[in-house]
């Protein structure tokens, strides 16, 4: 066998092979991804507005942070602002709605579970943030593409330890659907839809689905 | 250029070029499946920076390059070797199999997937996308020097390889 032989052999022993993905996906699949980049952009601003001050809805009018750690949490020694060291005190959440309707919301902590569920239907998503097993939704079984089209997580838990950026695009969310998020049952490790086995330690868990808008389950 | 237009190009990039692009990357990484998520995965990049990608002297070496990236990520991600066929599984299928299963001569595929990484990847745009040595090097990020020398050891192996197998089918 020469050299050209070989050549020819190889070429044709792959000639079989074909992409079978429509190229429609291909482009919803992009668009997606122009997506995140305009959340994760959002969210790099927001963390750096976090990080250099404690004002972050004065840096961002359409910020809604949790609120504060109670006065109990704080350290007994607490002093004035003005005396304290340069270190910020970041919110549990943060919930930015941007101009195209999209919504970027950050967890690191989870504290005031109603808050979050109060902001993120203030801006118009019918959601439910509870403990599961909540017995007033209906979960919605979609397929993890399909709820990727709604809802996107940005920093996965099992890369990023304890910080979770989600972005939900309201605009995609079938009609009579809400967003669920679950508060995971401390020390549980459970498996997301198609996205990881298992949660390393120390990392924070979300799993979140699609459930049936009611009144009793996301309020409208 | 209008978004229908951008549009409009991509989409004949990707009928044009798709299928190179998978098999290049097939050869590259030697799990089907796995080449097609990469692949189309980089396809859908691509069309997300069209208006760059588009200026780029070859688009679908951005494509493969893309792809392969994702790989080493996706690798680093888990922490753990990526899952290669067994070239010897893949050697006992019948040839018919290959044929008509998965479009794939499973003898060759099976001495492709024996050679280190770096050949693999220029026999596959050498051979496959039919890049010059030069554009090859710019995009493994090596020289064109190095790019012949794993080209003629890559031929070398597949050739002693294969050889005795079709002596021996011309024999029989």
């Amino acid at each position: 066998m020469n050299d050209d032989e070989l050549i020819t052999a190889v070429k044709e022993s792959v000639t079989g092979a074909h992409l079978e993905v429509p190229v429609d996906r291909i482009v919803n699949r992009s668009r997606a991804i122009r997506a995140r980049r305009r959340v994760t952009g959002a969210s790099g601003a927001l963390a750096v507005a976090a990080g250099a001050a404690l004002a972050v809805t004065a840096l961002l009018p359409g910020g809604h942070p949790a609120h504060p750690q109670p006065p109990a949490a704080q350290p007994a020694h607490a002093q004035p602002p003005a005396a304290q060291p340069a270190h910020a005190q970041l919110a549990a959440w943060t919930v930015v709605k941007q101009a195209d309707g999209n919504i970027a919301v950050t967890i690191r902590e989870w504290r005031d579970p109603a808050g979050l569920q109060r902001t993120l239907r203030a801006d118009g998503l019918p959601a439910v943030v509870t403990p599961p097993p909540n017995p007033a939704c209906r979960v919605y079984h979609t397929s993890p593409r399909a709820l990727m089209r709604v809802v996107t997580m940005q920093t996965p838990p099992w890369i990023r330890g304890s910080r979770v950026v989600l972005a939900i695009h309201p605009a995609a969310l079938p009609p009579g659907l809400g967003l669920s998020i679950s508060i995971p049952p401390p020390g549980t490790h459970p498996v997301l839809p198609g996205q990881m086995k298992r949660v390393p330690p120390g990392a924070l868990p979300l799993p979140y689905g699609l459930v049936q808008a009611s009144r009793q389950c996301t309020g409208s | 250029m209008s978004v229908g237009t951008q549009r409009l190009d991509f989409a004949e990039f990707y009928l044009r070029s798709k299928d190179e692009c998978l098999r290049t990357v097939l050869i590259s990484v030697g799990d089907r499946d796995l080449a097609q998520d990469l692949v189309a995965e980089a396809f859908a990049r691509a069309c997300a920076s069209w208006r760059t990608v588009s200026q780029h002297p070859a688009p679908t070496g951005w494509v493969v390059r893309t792809a392969l990236n994702m790989n080493i990520s996706r690798w680093r991600r888990h922490r753990r070797e990526v899952p290669v066929p067994d070239p010897s599984r893949i050697a006992d299928r019948p040839a018919s199999d290959g044929a008509q299963g998965s479009g794939i001569d499973p003898r060759i595929m099976a001495a492709l997937l024996r050679l280190p990484a770096r050949q693999r990847q220029v026999v596959a745009l050498r051979l496959v996308l039919d890049m010059d040595t030069a554009r090859t090097a710019e995009l493994l990020g090596i020289t064109p020097n190095t790019v012949m020398a794993h080209m003629a050891r890559a031929l070398a192996a597949l050739r002693s390889d294969l050889m005795p197998e079709r002596h021996q089918e011309s024999s029989a």
